[in-house]
């Protein structure tokens, strides 16, 4: 008995937890996973530039990327007439925001809220609910970013 | 071979210990294996000393077999202890009434005795809100060796059926117990149920006469993908373009009936034009939607519905789903009856979720006009453990309860097509999106379940009474056979 409740528990544990992927008509999805900077909801390396036009600006033209720099960002996001700028509370959720950090990490995308928690696209990884949120040295408010719900 | 009723205590255990093993195995790995499962249960129960023994033993295969839905763990450890317990209660009951029972009366009756109880039972497990999908039934619906026998069930009921897997056993203990006492009984109930297969083959259910092209769409999401969706607008339009591009490739193969599964988009479907103009059946399309979704009224209450949409968008009908899942769905207002949805292509009886494991949503369905019946589910929540499967086997006893084609449509899967013999003719795997379309069949014929409901459950109780009564009377005590 006890090597049969083993077997079916870890048979079960097997068939509960495993990760799965699934092929969509368009992409891959992979089940959420556990990263030492938090949750990855969508493990989902891309390209910060292309998932910026995607979001807020999918029907005009995709300008050529900008260079890893706060005035090459705003120059191109000013481009997609997403009126970038400084922004001048702390962060709320209220508006998506690049974040630059001064060092070899390349820009990432704040997306918006879950609960009190931040949802962040980072390129290397995918969208990401950090534990803490890094400290960043310089940020773009996309002021006039709207991304459609659906 | 006979064997003793002079069991050791720790063989009576190990039986015990066996039987819940064999149940479990019948539910989750190989459905013909419950034709053996309570076998060495009623071998302990007649070597048993006591009743509390007896409720003991039985509670051990009741919580064994329990344990092995191990599936719903993902909703919570608790609903797995819970229902283990349930189940094991139910079996007490059984190995009660065996103790008190058996061996009291005819050999006929002894013989008939633990299907009785354990079809009893099993009727019980169909009442209030602790149903589980667990029957025998449901383990047997698509064993291809068991076909012939599936005829009976638009007469009796899934009961039925699960209550000749049961006499299966009987006959098995029987056997072993004391061939030579219960010799006549043996090969006239064993000539029964032979019969009973050789009038399933010659008169299988019919399949009806009236075509009507339908299409399952099954998105194949992870529940996962609904939580992230919550959290990233990019993921939830990654959703509706999922249903979108599905449910037109649907209108487009000209389905009549065109069906999503249950909350399939989590956005306010209904009430945003864009998203009605994206994933409502256009104007040139011939189907009627019938999408599951979450409905609002201006109370601000929720319902988990299904919405029936014709071509250029007209919603024609609703229904909401009565039987809601305790705890989880409490922020669900629930409907207030089973009525099937008036299409131009058939009178469409819906079953959310869990109410297809009732048998009397299905037959409270077809008794109201329903010509199909679709079964919208989300059993992403089980993984790829076996009980998405076993509900599908479940939605196939609906099938054949009622006579009619049944269409089931998971979000995650299972998605198939149900003919009124309980064999899918087409279907789709768990995580998979895509659409499944086929060709059923819509039938208004009432079979005799639908027309007399529980009978067999009376008939049961009927023999259940036949049998406290013959044990009460000194002229019919017959000696025990031990």
């Amino acid at each position: 008995m006890g090597i049969w409740a083993a077997g079916v528990i870890t048979h079960g544990q097997g068939e509960l937890s495993a990760r799965y992927q699934v092929e969509g008509p368009e992409r891959r999805f992979t089940s959420p996973i556990a990263h030492e900077w938090g949750w990855v909801l969508d493990a989902r390396p891309g390209d910060l530039w292309t998932e910026v036009h995607g979001r807020y600006a999918p029907h005009s033209t995709r300008p050529a990327r900008p260079k890893d720099t706060p005035a090459a960002w705003r120059d191109a996001l000013d481009q997609l007439q997403l009126s970038p700028r400084s922004p001048e509370k702390p962060w709320a959720g209220a508006r998506p925001r690049i974040r630059f950090y001064g060092d070899a990490r390349g820009p990432t995308l704040l997306i918006g809220l879950y609960g009190t928690k931040s949802v962040l696209y980072d390129p290397k990884i995918g969208v990401i609910v950090p534990e803490v949120l890094a400290t960043a040295q310089t940020e773009l408010e996309l002021s006039n970013a709207r991304e459609a719900p659906w | 071979m006979v064997i003793s009723a002079d069991l050791s205590a720790q063989t009576r255990w190990a039986l015990a210990v066996l039987s819940g093993l064999l149940n479990g195995i019948g539910f989750v790995f190989w459905g013909p294996c419950t034709l053996l499962a309570n076998v060495p249960l009623l071998l302990a129960l007649r070597a048993s000393g006591s009743a509390s023994e007896s409720a003991a033993l039985s509670a051990v295969v009741g919580f064994l077999g329990g344990v092995h839905i191990y599936g719903i763990v993902n909703y919570g450890w608790f609903l797995l202890l819970g229902f283990s317990l349930y189940t094991a209660s139910q079996m007490v009951v059984y190995g009660l009434l065996f103790r008190a029972l058996w061996g009291k009366s005819s050999r006929l009756l002894d013989l008939v005795l633990p299907a009785v109880i354990w079809g009893l039972t099993e009727w019980m497990r169909t009442i209030g809100p602790m149903s589980m999908p667990a029957s025998y039934a449901g383990n047997l619906v698509d064993t291809a060796a068991l076909t012939p026998w599936l005829s009976m069930v638009p007469v009796t009921g899934g009961l039925g059926l699960s209550t000749v897997a049961a006499l299966v056993q009987s006959l098995i203990f029987h056997a072993l117990v004391d061939p030579r006492r219960y010799r006549i009984g043996l090969i006239t109930v064993s000539a029964g149920i032979a019969g009973l297969g050789v009038w399933g083959s010659i008169c299988p259910p019919s399949l009806g006469e009236r075509p009507v092209k339908v299409a399952g769409v099954q998105g194949g999401l992870a529940n996962d993908q609904y939580w992230v969706a919550e959290a990233d607008p990019a993921m939830m339009r990654q959703v509706v373009r999922t249903y979108e591009t599905l449910s037109r490739r649907a209108y487009q193969e000209g389905a009549q009936l065109i069906v999503w599964p249950e909350t399939a988009v989590r956005a306010p479907v209904t009430r945003i034009a864009s998203l009605k103009t994206r994933l409502y059946p256009p104007k040139d399309a011939i189907g009627t939607l019938i999408a599951g979704v979450i409905d609002h009224n201006a109370n601000g209450q929720r319902f988990n519905a299904a919405v029936a949409i014709e071509p250029g968008g007209k919603r024609i009908g609703r229904y909401v789903k009565v039987r809601l899942v305790p705890g989880t769905e409490a922020h669900f207002t629930a409907g207030d009856g089973w009525t099937p949805i008036r299409t131009a292509h058939g009178s469409v009886g819906v079953m959310i979720c869990l109410e297809s494991v009732y048998p009397d949503a299905g037959r409270a369905l077809a008794a109201a006009g329903a010509e199909l019946l679709v079964v919208m589910s989300n059993d992403a929540g089980f993984g790829r453990s076996p009980i998405t499967r076993h509900m599908t086997h479940r939605a196939a006893v609906r099938a054949l309860e009622t006579g009619r084609w049944l269409l089931r449509v998971g979000q995650a899967g299972i998605t198939t097509l149900i003919d009124p013999r309980g064999q899918t003719t087409t279907s789709l795997g768990l995580f998979e999106p895509g659409v499944v379309t086929g060709t059923a069949m819509r039938r208004d014929d009432k079979t005799l379940f639908v027309a007399w409901g529980d009978w067999w459950a009376a008939l049961l109780l009927l023999i259940l009474g036949w049998a406290t009564w013959a044990r009460r009377r000194p002229r019919t005590v017959a000696k025990a056979p031990h």
